[in-house]
């Protein structure tokens, strides 16, 4: 009896040493190992890699949505800006401004003059500066009676008006049927086509004289 | 096979700073774009401010009792084109605002002076208000282009619960 349990122990105890053994050696290879160390390394690698492309995603959506926004804005702003500086739209106010109906004249210049400040289109922005001046020496004109003068600076101020015309047409023709990711493209880069086209343009029409008023 | 699983793991590595890069210019352009939208709404909310403003409201209306047409008229003008950039709710305020100004000015042609003291008291009534949400604005905006962006296209943000906060006040 007493033979039998020392032989079990024994038995017993053989075999928990080849069970320390093994766990030892699994462990060890759980925390030194090579290859598991390696594919808990290629493990974290692939989630940040998931994780940053799910950003990029993210930050691609958003800025285009951005771009898709302001674009619209940009054709929306042209639009307006088209509309308002008609030549046919300043003969009436000027005609009736000669009549004495001083109310329409006021009423355009506050318009263009908002438009001006507010509507940002590239470097189209240059030709609204420069259209404020002669509308503003017109209404000074009027209040001094100088009929002469205000013919003069109506004169200029038309002539403006068609230069500025036509290069929110050359901007009808390359953006009127594009996208709106493109409107905010062409019109936010400085260095774009159309930009490089607009100033190339204004410094054309008024290198030397820009500041005058 | 060793060097196989090196080399897999150098090339996602590789990725991983590629798209990382990415992430960075994305992220610096998409702040960009944040800050200037963010500056517009600012830009836009200071303008509109200076023009609806119980101050500027009052003379006006005095002027145009007084016979000043032109004036009021161009006020009128300048009121319209400064509130139509506005977007969301503030905008739809601002509009309010702006079909009061035209009211008053058909009531003159009708010479009703009494209606247009009514509408004028209540149309002050509103740019207090709107005078209101513009210094809660300046007050948890301040200056800073991003949070403008932020917390006015958010609709659950606190400035934005402070303006729905006043719709029943415009509709009622």
């Amino acid at each position: 009896m007493e033979t039998y349990s020392i032989n079990d122990v024994r038995y017993l105890n053989s075999g928990s040493d080849t069970f320390v053994l093994v766990m030892s050696r699994f462990i060890k290879n759980l925390v030194g190992g090579n290859r598991l160390k390696k594919n808990l390394i290629s493990i974290i690698v692939i989630m940040l890699l998931v994780s940053s492309l799910g950003m990029n995603y993210h930050f691609f959506n958003e800025t285009s949505s951005f771009k898709n926004m302001i674009g619209l804005k940009y054709r929306l702003n042209h639009e307006e800006v088209m509309w308002n500086f008609e030549v046919e739209v300043f003969d009436h106010v000027l005609k009736q401004l000669r009549q004495g109906d001083e109310v329409q004249f006021a009423r355009y210049y506050v318009k263009v003059s908002s438009l001006a400040a507010s509507h940002r289109l590239g470097n189209v922005d240059n030709f609204y500066v420069i259209l404020l001046p002669p509308l503003n020496e017109i209404s000074i004109n009027y209040a001094e009676d100088d009929m002469d003068a205000l013919d003069k600076n109506a004169e200029i101020y038309i002539e403006r008006l068609k230069i500025t015309n036509d290069v929110l047409a050359k901007l009808e023709e390359t953006l009127g049927e594009a996208s709106n990711k493109e409107w905010y493209n062409q019109l936010s880069n400085i260095n774009s086509e159309l930009n490089s086209y607009i100033s190339e343009r204004w410094s054309q029409e008024f290198q030397g004289q820009g500041g005058r008023g | 096979m060793a060097q196989k699983k090196n080399i897999i793991i150098i090339l996602l590595l590789l990725f991983g700073f590629i798209s990382l890069y990415f992430n960075i210019h994305l992220f610096n352009e998409n702040k960009s774009i944040k800050s200037m939208v963010g500056r517009d709404y600012f830009n836009q909310h200071a303008e509109a401010n200076s023009i609806v403003n119980v101050v500027v409201f009052e003379k006006k209306v005095s002027e145009l009792l007084d016979g000043d047409v032109k004036s009021y008229d161009v006020y009128r003008t300048r009121v319209n084109s400064v509130v139509s950039n506005i977007k969301g709710s503030v905008g739809g305020y601002y509009n309010r605002i702006a079909l009061s100004l035209d009211e008053i000015a058909s009531l003159y042609e009708k010479g009703d002076i009494k209606a247009i003291e009514v509408k004028a008291e209540y149309t002050k009534s509103k740019i207090i208000v709107m005078n209101e949400i513009y210094s809660k604005m300046e007050e948890t905006l301040g200056l800073e282009d991003v949070k403008w962006y932020g917390e006015l296209t958010n609709s659950n943000s606190e400035i934005n619960n402070f303006i729905n906060d006043k719709f029943e006040f415009f509709n009622k």
